[in-house]
């Protein structure tokens, strides 16, 4: 161990607290919770993609038997969104709809079928307006706006210039550019969406259940939009079937369900088809990157230029989020004196983008390391060499005024160059066999929170009762990826006890402390802290009770495997269960609290968008991705995937290793086959037949590595894990097709179809060529 | 509505002269298509008639009961002319849908892109049809006539799927490109069955699935594959051999590159056929 604590339980491979629910099925996720007194919600969706609402007639469907009640966006005329500068949604439209699918009206009713009776029964006269799919479209002179506030349909633009960029490329030995398009993904999570609400008209309070990633965000819009007093109003996430950054904000079914719930003055249930939550959406959206590199003959970056074009759908969202982070992540994985950025999040006619995992970045990585490994062969050098000639040294800051303050990216490339034996294979392969790889990273949460309040940035509450048993507070919301799990590691650790006392509680506005939620990594690396400070909290308790029962000085108390000792002696000790209860007998049931709050040295440069990008601690990964493509079919097989990640330190290694497989399948799913549709603003693809997700059956042997460069201010030295892998498998993958047959792609997803499409335009260029 | 499940060919004529019925079997098309709609009318299912399952050897060739399903055909024991049936067999859809669904439903479904229809043209297969008129055989090449579209009539049901006889050294062999490995909708698949004589094609039928409304044999391809052999087939496979096609760009391909797709698959069709007619004889 590398940390200062003894590592019982911090360290281990610990499956997770909460999976003996979900593989035997017991877990209740918001779907199941129905009961006999629920009533059926439903959504009515707009036909059009762009259109005046002229009007929406309920009469009928109120009329009809079994329908308890209508919401339309006269129900609701409070905007939500979860960028406060940036609420530019309505739960329903009111007096437009901005994409097909768009919620326009909702019902409630006995049944299922009643409810679909009704929708069929509301009459929506709707004047249709010009529609915009492209962000060329939408920018075009004559575009029709989407948002009267934004002229040119443009979101956010952001212009950033750090350093010296013009000087950079005239100091370069080299400078190329290139245009990669990347196609739009979904996070296309397991579990639907769904939502429960409960409105209790004697005493005006609202309880909503749902599938949420952020409560908090959710519990503050519910207020805002039904106008309750916040502590009317009870949030509960129940077992969550995955995130991936899709239920980071408040989504507009959360909203309707309460609507409803109040107007019948019951309990409501919401289940969204998987159709419905393909076009409840938020995914990465559709993105051109130009970029532009400069490097020396030595492979050193002087100078990066790069543009990004999103074409962010109807509404703002995180948008504003997702187009400063593809800038501001141009930093902090290299050395990059001069770096320009000029972004644009452009609204069209689709559903809306938001954040998907690894955020706002990959897009921009991918384009960044493709480009990086043709420089590097066009200047003779090796891709792991021009990489390590640009490493940075933690700790750092960058030319964006980030802290960079560990920094394990070149023991990853040490891991996978050795592991991969790229020095042996590369250039001895088989015919349509190659070797490729790529870097990434991501931050360990955003410094500043979206909702700037001043508090902590996270809390935990333990206690300590006549049981013996420890309970711990939490309103983290594990989405899968284990937080509750790092939760009872934790206070297990600091406390010198067995897993099996501690209980997790989480997820209950009336019980758990606020937390901002799951979302940009922040969970293991805030909520992490705030458990270790809060059983540390408990911890001296233990040992001032200790002490003055052994008659011992309290600093040389310490506790291991359950037992109380004076260090170095061996008579002195008493358990566990005989220490609580001394402690209690001092001042009844203990309660402590753990917080975390973000530095301000982390939380970003003082420049317009600053905070964005701004973390404690970036995670590192390198990864070696090796291939055979088909050059007759176009099809790419990925045999096997090197990857090594800096967590700082794995906690919990088990999930470590699970989250850097998880991220390489998402980032091969967005690498090889996976792209959203639309045609005239129709989802076409919003179903897992069309929507390619890699199976099993495409999953290759992953080699998964563990750098641990112990951060100063991780939890036991701990950083984020579950996304810093992700940006670096579609361009490592890339690279690897260059490798095996020649051929740069600049596009994203590399389907069979656009592979052969580029090959036989090569071959047609090629002949062209000969012939002149 | 009604589920009806006659056990006896009599009581489903029966039902099935009763008005507004589907029919059903595996309903590994039927339920997806329906989507989130109710359904209309009542159901019969043809999956517990009496004589509907199994594959059966006669004489004059092979019967494939119309609720055979397709993992059924993957764990038949059936001669080296149907390894191209069974290939198709294990990549349609998943294995839950092979459990379930059957050979009958995928050619009366006539999707373009229905996996089974391409080997089931290279056996020359043949469809049993029955009503209470009585029993018809009309070809599976007549059979299919545009998209989703049969000649199968009012009061008819598919009865079996009827296979002639092959010659001893006939081969075959099935390829399907998506654009995932599993669980995908093919871009393009080629089915071939060889029949060798001292190792060269005496007889060959050629058939390419989701390249036109209705999967087509490749007359011209089959007729210059005779008396060719091992080493000198592939030069024969020429781009004009593709004429019976109409590949369109779609979402999971543009037609150029389905064209180039079908040219290599046939390729390699032919060869898999080949070795394996090379491995029966070794």
């Amino acid at each position: 161990m590398k940390n200062n604590l003894k590592g019982h339980a911090a360290g281990q491979p610990m499956p997770l607290v909460d999976g003996i629910e979900k593989v035997t099925g017991r877990a209740e996720f918001t779907a199941d919770l129905e009961t006999g007194d629920c009533l059926v919600g439903r959504i009515l969706r707009s036909p059009v993609s762009h259109g005046r609402i002229i009007r929406v007639d309920t009469s009928k469907a109120e009329a009809l038997d079994g329908v308890l009640a209508v919401v339309t966006g006269d129900d609701c005329a409070f905007t939500y969104g979860v960028i406060p500068i940036a609420m530019n949604e309505y739960p329903m439209a009111r007096d437009k709809v901005r994409y097909r699918g768009e919620a326009v009206a909702a019902v409630a009713a006995v049944d299922a079928k009643t409810a679909e009776r009704a929708l069929e029964l509301i009459e929506l006269e709707i004047e249709e307006l010009p529609a915009s799919y492209t962000p060329a479209k939408s920018r075009a002179d004559n575009a029709e706006l989407l948002h009267d506030d934004k002229p040119g349909n443009i979101e956010r633009e952001v212009h950033h210039k750090f350093g010296d960029p013009d000087a950079g490329f005239a100091a370069a030995d080299l400078v190329r550019e290139e245009t990669f398009t990347c196609a739009e993904v979904n996070h296309a999570q397991m579990e639907p969406h769904a939502a429960m609400a409960e409105y209790d008209p004697e005493r005006e309070h609202l309880t909503l259940h749902s599938v949420t990633q952020v409560p908090f965000y959710v519990h503050l819009t519910l207020a805002r939009c039904l106008e309750i007093d916040t502590s009317r109003i009870r949030v509960i996430k129940p077992f969550v079937g995955g995130g991936f950054g899709s239920r980071t904000e408040t989504l507009n079914f959360e909203i309707i369900v309460a609507l409803l719930a109040r107007k019948v003055g019951g309990k409501v249930m919401m289940r969204l088809s998987r159709e419905e939550t393909f076009i409840t959406h938020r995914g990465r959206p559709d993105t051109e990157v130009t970029i532009k590199i400069g490097l020396t003959s030595q492979g050193r970056i002087t100078a990066v230029d790069c543009q990004a074009v999103m074409s962010g759908g109807a509404y703002a969202g995180y948008g504003l989020v997702t187009i400063l982070y593809a800038g501001a992540l141009l930093h902090g994985l290299y050395d990059t004196p001069a770096v320009k950025y000029d972004g644009y999040r452009i609204y069209t006619n689709h559903p809306p983008c938001g954040a998907m995992r690894g955020h706002g970045t990959v897009d921009v990585r991918h384009s960044f390391e493709c480009l990086l490994d043709r420089m590097a062969r066009e200047l003779g050098l090796d891709p792991f060499a021009v990489r390590r000639a640009n490493t940075l040294t933690a700790p750092t800051r960058t030319a964006n005024d980030l802290l960079v303050n560990s920094y394990g990216l070149n023991e990853c490339m040490d891991k996978v160059e050795a592991a991969s034996g790229w020095h042996e294979r590369l250039g001895k392969m088989a015919p349509g066999r190659g070797l490729g790889m790529a870097c990434s990273h991501y931050v360990s949460g955003a410094a500043k929170p979206v909702h700037w309040t001043g508090e902590p940035h996270a809390v935990v509450s333990m206690k300590l009762d006549f049981d013996g048993g420890v309970t711990a507070f939490t309103g983290a919301s594990d989405i899968g990826q284990g937080s509750t799990t790092i939760v009872a590691m934790a206070a297990a650790e600091v406390l010198g006890i067995d897993m099996g006392r501690v209980r997790v509680v989480t997820n209950d506005s009336a019980v758990t402390p606020k937390d901002n939620g799951s979302y940009s990594s922040r969970v293991t690396f805030m909520v992490g802290n705030a458990a270790i400070e809060a059983a540390k909290e408990l911890r001296q308790k233990l040992v001032d009770a200790a002490a003055e029962k052994l008659d011992a000085n309290p600093d040389d108390i310490d506790c291991v495997g359950e037992t109380f000792f004076v260090q170095g002696s061996s008579q002195s000790e008493l358990p566990f269960q005989d220490v609580a209860i001394l402690a209690l007998a001092k001042e009844g049931t203990i309660n402590v609290k753990g917080t975390f709050t973000c530095p301000p040295e982390a939380q970003g440069g003082k420049h317009r968008g600053g905070a964005v990008g701004s973390t404690m601690g970036f995670s590192y990964a390198a990864q070696v991705v090796e291939v055979s493509v088909d050059i007759d079919t176009g099809l790419i097989t990925v045999e096997k995937v090197w990857v090594a990640l800096d967590c700082g330190f794995a906690i919990n290694p088990l999930a470590v290793e699970g989250q850097i497989e998880g991220s390489v399948w998402m980032g091969m799913g967005q690498a090889l086959s996976e792209e959203t549709h639309y045609i005239s603003g129709l989802s076409v693809h919003a179903n897992f037949l069309d929507y390619r997700v890699p199976t099993i059956v495409e999953s290759p042997d992953i080699e998964a590595h563990i750098v641990e460069s112990i951060d100063p201010l991780g939890p036991f030295g701990a950083k984020e894990a579950g996304e810093g892998a992700l940006s670096g498998f579609p361009p490592a993958l890339a690279n690897a097709v260059a490798n095996a047959i020649g051929l740069d792609p600049n596009f994203l997803p590399l389907t069979p179809g656009r592979i052969s499409d580029a090959l036989i335009k090569a071959r047609r260029a090629a002949r062209k060529k000969e012939a002149s | 509505m009604q589920y009806v499940t006659p056990k006896t060919l009599n009581d489903a004529l029966k039902a099935l002269g009763t008005g507004d019925i589907s029919v059903v079997a595996g309903g590994t098309d039927w339920f997806p298509l329906l989507g989130e709609r109710p359904v209309k009318g009542s159901l019969l299912d043809v999956t517990g008639i009496a004589g509907f399952h199994g594959i059966e050897k006669g004489d004059q060739g092979w019967r494939i009961g119309a609720a055979t399903t397709w993992a059924d055909i993957s764990a038949a024991k059936m001669p080296a002319c149907f390894d191209g049936l069974r290939a198709a067999a294990r990549e349609i859809g998943s294995v839950q849908i092979q459990n379930a669904g059957t050979v009958a439903g995928n050619i009366c479904n006539a999707s373009p892109a229905a996996d089974g229809v391409v080997p089931l043209l290279t056996l020359g297969a043949s469809v049993e049809l029955v009503s209470k008129a009585g029993v018809r055989v009309v070809a599976l090449s007549d059979f299919i006539t545009g998209v989703r579209k049969t000649v199968l009539k009012p009061g008819e049901l598919v009865s079996a799927i009827l296979i002639p006889d092959m010659a001893r050294e006939t081969y075959s062999s099935f390829i399907k490109v998506g654009s995932r490995r599993y669980l995908v909708i093919s871009i393009a698949m080629v089915g071939v069955a060889l029949t060798l004589g001292r190792g060269q094609i005496v007889d060959a039928r050629v058939a390419v699935g989701a390249c036109s409304p209705v999967a087509q044999r490749l007359g011209e391809l089959e007729k210059a594959l005779l008396g060719r052999n091992l080493a000198d087939y592939s030069a024969v496979v020429k781009v004009g051999h593709l004429a019976p096609l109409s590949p369109v760009s779609d979402l999971r391909g543009s037609a150029e590159f389905r064209g180039e797709l079908v040219l290599e698959l046939c390729k390699r069709a032919i060869g898999m056929a080949f070795s394996s007619g090379g491995q029966d004889n070794g």
